[in-house]
């Protein structure tokens, strides 16, 4: 089937909101008669409500932060990398700008596309730090669920839940003290201050809820059940809890991103100009470095739902003023080959016709 | 490089004469030949031994074993068969210190993707350097050397990190006997060929090490490594290799079919595949000794009927281009006036 098909079929009757690039999805997304979503309207409330302060996080918060492990072990961090825009400037940023000594970790579940992997690999050379790459299977059997299931989960926060827990037993095995992400104030709902302590996205607010249950759910039925997955966790809570309390890692996650004023617009040209730097042919959506699973991922998303994880972070970009609704809604366009979807479907051993 | 003509070697191996450790009789055989004629045969190691080790360690870990892979046609055939001929469950390790050249690289891609085991890649500038420091000082110490102690303890290291209770190498039988292996890992430098390398190592670490405080902890011998690796982390070091029936032509063509590997573009001796400093470190071996461990190793193989002379010479010399070695040296900001 061809995407722009997808795409008619699941925004049929769907208003957008006028502000974001929210669709109307019931019960979590309604749009007024004005056009304008909960979700913004919520922004707005929040907005009102924290003074300014409490809002908005300083470099200098950062530093406080990261002198604290500074020079106490033989790496400083731990930063995750895909290879992208966002977590390659925070890398650069935290070995050139605060001069860390990093470790870099980059993970693969089978779908990462070379050239994501070339552009690490040139970044770490570049830099001159270490690098650690994980490359597992491990994952494939819980994409092959989601997909046999018609489960309306959406892979990526499974995935999310795989690869932090991943990311902190990386950390504890190599005994780095705090590990750092490439997280733009996008992909955080709600305030930076409280993921600072429980890391990743807050799956807690409107826009996530029906998207949260249906994994909460699938977890039970499916994973919990299978004994190659017994030990999987099944909400970001576990993941920190395993983390503490199996692998008695004490650090935290934090992105520079959320401290360093300015966007995209400000460090992908120093990127760019830095360590020779460039968007990926192929990637949804555009202009980011997602994996290959993400097509699906977002592909299924669209069809169960009517958005993806994207439109919510991107719809958090606008209302913050760090992209323009156009720009989002160009880049969220889904005019990806099936190809790419068939070339999923077959390293899962699966047929491709859907 | 300088090179030792045909006539100047043992004539049943290829090392040339070096005293006072290497020397000829009348009909030019050297005293390692001659000894090994003398000495009793080491059995070889039973398949079936190897399988009551794996079988002791086998599903008790969150891996049963690490296996090291340089993408050579050693390493690969041992992660083959850890996988395929005796069903473990491996994680694959390889190591980068910046020289590990990118056709190597993409053989082990291509084997862990095929054979669906979980890959661990680590890069890592530690050693730079010390290599850095061991060429400028012209030391004669064999850079190999210090670097299989480093990476056996990184072997150990992660071992324990990924618990892993075996380490698995890809070394043949003409790289170590396996009883002297299982108790001292890799080479055993305390053989006669290895003494005057192994004297120049242990004066480079203690010599230069001390004023360099990130190496405060870098073990000064294989023994003390293994020594303080095993407190922190019991594991056994074994290659299949030493079990296996099978020698290099019959495993090549598996590994070729099965996992799409294929021998590296460029590599010292000949047919192997070893990382680009490797080259300053023979040509410098050479220069300093007039052999190799290369050739320690395949004058092994050479006795024990695994490789004929022929085959060990025509793979042992082999002519390095100064552009060629400027480019390696490159990386540490040298040039071939340095060696």
């Amino acid at each position: 089937m061809d995407m722009k098909r997808v795409v008619r079929k699941a925004m049929a009757n769907r208003r957008i909101c006028v502000r974001c690039v929210m669709p109307e999805a019931p019960p979590d997304i309604s749009i007024d008669a004005q056009g304008v979503c909960n979700i913004c309207h919520n922004f707005d409330r929040e907005q009102t409500k924290a003074p300014a302060d409490e809002r908005e996080l300083l470099e200098t918060d950062l530093l406080k932060i990261l002198d604290k492990y500074r020079g106490k072990k033989e790496y400083d961090c731990l930063c995750m990398l895909s290879g992208g825009k966002d977590s390659t400037a925070a890398l650069y940023y935290v070995t050139k700008r605060y001069k860390l000594n990093p470790l870099v970790f980059t993970f693969n579940h089978g779908f990462v596309p070379d050239e994501h992997l070339e552009s690490a690999r040139k970044t770490v050379e570049k830099l001159g730090v270490d690098w650690i790459y994980f490359q597992t299977d491990f994952m494939k059997e819980m994409f092959r669920k989601i997909i046999k299931t018609r489960s309306k989960v959406v892979i990526c926060p499974v995935c999310s839940l795989w690869y932090m827990l991943k990311t902190y037993e990386i950390a504890a095995q190599f005994d780095v003290p705090i590990i750092i992400s490439g997280w733009t104030k996008g992909q955080v709902s709600g305030n930076p201050r409280s993921v600072l302590s429980k890391c990743a996205c807050d799956q807690d607010p409107d826009e996530f809820r029906s998207m949260s249950n249906a994994t909460r759910e699938f977890m039970d039925k499916h994973v919990r059940t299978d004994p190659r997955y017994k030990d999987f966790p099944r909400t970001m809570d576990e993941v920190l809890k395993i983390a503490k309390k199996k692998y008695r890692y004490k650090g935290i996650v934090l992105s520079p991103h959320w401290f360093v004023p300015g966007g995209p617009d400000e460090y992908v040209p120093l990127i760019k100009e830095k360590l020779d730097w460039d968007y990926p042919q192929r990637s949804y959506p555009k202009k980011t470095t997602n994996c290959d699973m993400n097509f699906l991922a977002s592909k299924l998303s669209m069809e169960n739902y009517g958005y993806s994880v994207y439109h919510i972070e991107m719809s958090n970009l606008i209302r913050m003023g760090m992209i323009t609704r156009t720009e989002a809604l160009a880049a969220l366009e889904m005019d990806f080959s099936q190809e790419i979807l068939d070339n999923i479907y077959s390293k899962l051993d699966m047929p491709a016709t859907r | 490089m300088p090179t030792m003509t045909e006539t100047m070697l043992c004539s049943t191996c290829v090392l040339p004469e070096v005293k006072p450790h290497i020397f000829f009789d009348a009909e030019q055989v050297c005293n390692i030949c001659r000894e090994f004629e003398q000495r009793e045969r080491v059995p070889l190691g039973l398949e079936s031994d190897f399988i009551r080790i794996l079988d002791k360690k086998r599903g008790k870990h969150r891996y049963d074993c690490l296996v090291m892979c340089s993408g050579g046609k050693d390493s690969t055939a041992a992660l083959y068969f850890m996988k395929e001929r005796y069903k473990c469950n491996p994680l694959a390790f390889t190591f980068d210190h910046g020289f590990e050249q990118s056709d190597a690289l993409g053989n082990v891609r291509r084997a862990v993707e095929k054979l669906g085991v979980d890959y661990v890649f680590y890069k890592t500038n530690f050693m730079k350097d010390m290599f850095k420091k061991m060429i400028r000082t012209r030391s004669k110490a064999v850079i190999c050397h210090p670097c299989s102690i480093w990476y056996m303890d990184l072997a150990y290291k992660m071992a324990k990190r990924f618990d892993c209770p075996l380490i698995v190498a890809g070394w043949t039988k003409g790289q170590s006997q396996k009883q002297e292996v299982m108790s001292s890992c890799g080479c055993n430098v305390h053989q006669t060929e290895y003494k005057s390398m192994a004297t120049e190592t242990q004066r480079f670490l203690d010599d230069y090490l001390k004023d360099m405080p990130k190496y405060r902890d870098f073990p000064r011998t294989m023994d003390e490594m293994l020594k303080k690796a095993r407190k922190r982390h019991k594991a056994m070091v074994v290659s299949p290799h030493w079990f296996l029936p099978y020698g290099p032509d019959e495993y090549v063509k598996i590994i070729q079919e099965k996992v799409g590997w294929q021998y590296t573009a460029s590599s010292y001796p000949r047919k192997s595949t070893n990382c680009a400093l490797n080259f300053i470190s023979v040509h410098n071996a050479m220069r300093d000794y007039g052999y190799t461990h290369y050739h320690v190793e395949m004058s092994k193989l050479v006795r024990q009927g695994v490789m004929s002379r022929d085959e060990a010479l025509k793979n042992l010399n082999m002519e390095f281009e100064d552009g060629f070695l400027n480019e390696i040296l490159g990386v540490l900001d040298l040039n071939t006036e340095h060696i």
